[in-house]
């Protein structure tokens, strides 16, 4: 082992005098390393590339404290993004058939129709197309609400439409097709209701199309020289969801044919002029249903 | 100069709030041992030079981010060092070895005593080229920068003990390859290399 320690003294002498020989800086070589590495400290210090270590913390304080305002802020926006797109998921729920803000939105839209008879006329035909859409696409999936509500809306928008179009024949005959061409789809909608929920929904779509039907009727039968504004002969249909269906008042078989109307004027069991005015003002309040206010049970049924 | 390890944390924390003469002071304390660790690494002197004062350099502004946190601040300093001959010796694509750099003046050696001394460093510098890297570096980092073991650890980034298992594997290398007898000199001295301008080493 002492032999051992020897050897390896030997062996440090040797590495120390080739350091000493080989690897050490000259004086001259360390004092020009000196004056250089001074030299780039004083410019660093001077230049700001150095900042002391109480700068430095200050500096990583205020660069942490504006992190955090940005991921605070950027987690808002985040969060106000997301509710928004609860929000509007919320509304476009709400105000589809069956909803709470499905009223609204139809009083809403009311609100958008043009002046000009004609216009107007065609909107109102959009509109009613819109809510056969929607009849059609709740009867599919059986939602009896739904239906009643859109079809309900339907109705008060046909009666919108004629009061509207009363004094412009061009207007009053476009109306009076589109609802003849709708009767065909209601009557087609209703024989296609699942099971779970015909009765209701078959009834109100019966309902439907008797109004359709007297509101045609009344049309066609208004007095000559009176001053052309049509009496809606019925309101909205209300609602009879507890109301069990009147299988035999179904139209479905009942329904005149589209190519009918217009044509030959079909007498009815109420005269025209019996008919209450309507209900809801063109521009009423959202919170009144359509259909809804009209007395029971003098109307709508077929 | 000769400092202890006390007095260069004190240099260290006066140097990180901006004191120019402090740096001074720690460069006066390491340049000679990053000097050697640097010159057994590079080709030419004039590279030695350069990296050494790259390595102060960065060590200055690398400074006010030092927490010692029981980190000896030579092992700090001269994993700086290493990491610049490394990123030298990559974009030079050379390879480090242990060449000569510089001969300093050998007094007044007549020309057989020069003779001998050149022939004895030559053969331990062809015996260190065939030490692995690792040993190499071992060696460089306790012998020629004189740095402890615990530095020279922290240095490599490796486990103190593993620094003396390839201290130990390199002096066995060495002693044969220069056919050192095993000899009984200085019985029960325990064998330490020496430290470059300090008082402690491991």
């Amino acid at each position: 082992m002492q032999a051992s320690f020897g050897a390896d003294y030997e062996i440090e002498q040797r590495l120390e005098r080739y350091a000493l020989v080989r690897l050490t800086p000259s004086s001259a070589t360390a004092a020009r390393l000196r004056a250089r590495v001074m030299r780039d400290t004083r410019l660093a210090i001077a230049e700001g590339h150095f900042r002391p270590a109480a700068t430095i913390a200050a500096l990583e304080t205020a660069r942490s404290a504006r992190r955090r305002a940005a991921v605070r802020r950027v987690a808002g926006l985040g969060l106000a993004a997301v509710l928004s797109l609860v929000a509007v998921g919320g509304v476009l729920a709400a105000g589809r058939a069956g909803g709470p803000l499905y009223d609204a939105r139809i009083w809403f839209e009311s609100l958008t129709l043009p002046s000009d008879a004609a216009a107007r006329a065609s909107a109102e035909i959009t509109r009613l197309e819109d809510r056969l859409d929607e009849v059609l696409a709740a009867a599919a999936s059986g939602d009896s609400r739904a239906v009643m509500d859109a079809l309900a809306a339907y109705q008060a928008i046909a009666d919108e439409a004629l009061l509207g179009a009363a004094g412009n024949a061009a207007a009053l005959e476009q109306i009076q097709l589109a609802l003849g061409r709708h009767l065909a789809v209601l009557d087609r909608i209703a024989s296609t209701v699942p099971d779970h929920a015909a009765d209701v929904i078959a009834a109100n779509i019966a309902r439907a199309i008797a109004h359709t039907n007297d509101a045609i009727e009344r049309m066609q039968n208004r007095p000559s020289g009176s001053d052309g504004a049509p009496k809606p002969a019925v309101a909205p249909a209300h609602r009879t969801e507890d109301e069990p269906a009147d299988k035999t008042a179904k139209p479905v078989t009942k329904t005149p044919k589209p190519a009918a109307v217009g044509s030959t004027p079909t007498p009815t069991s109420r005269p025209a002029d019996a008919a209450p005015t309507p209900s809801r003002p063109a521009q009423g309040p959202p919170s009144t249903k359509p259909g809804k206010s009209p007395p029971a049970g003098d109307h709508g049924q077929p | 100069m000769t400092i202890d390890d006390a007095a260069v944390e004190r240099l260290v924390a006066e140097a990180r709030s901006g004191d120019e003469w402090a740096f001074g002071m720690i460069f006066d304390h390491y340049h000679e041992a990053v000097y050697r660790f640097i010159a057994s690494r590079v080709h030419r002197p004039s590279d030695a030079e350069d990296l050494t004062q790259l390595v102060f350099v960065k060590a200055l502004e690398a400074l006010p981010r030092y927490e010692s946190r029981g980190v000896p601040f030579g092992g700090w300093l001269f994993r700086l060092a290493r990491n610049a001959v490394i990123d030298f010796v990559r974009t030079r694509h050379e390879h480090a070895e242990l060449e000569t750099v510089a001969e300093r003046a050998h007094g007044d050696a007549g020309p057989d005593e020069i003779a001998v001394i050149r022939q004895e460093l030559n053969a331990v510098g062809a015996a260190l080229a065939t030490l692995t890297d690792e040993q190499r570096e071992t060696i460089a980092l306790r012998f020629f920068a004189g740095l402890s073991a615990r530095e020279a650890a922290e240095a490599m980034g490796k486990q103190e003990g593993t620094v003396r298992g390839l201290q130990f594997r390199a002096i066995g290398a060495l002693r044969r390859h220069l056919g050192v007898e095993d000899e009984p000199v200085g019985a029960g001295r325990e064998i330490r290399p020496h430290r470059v301008g300090a008082t402690n080493d491991g």
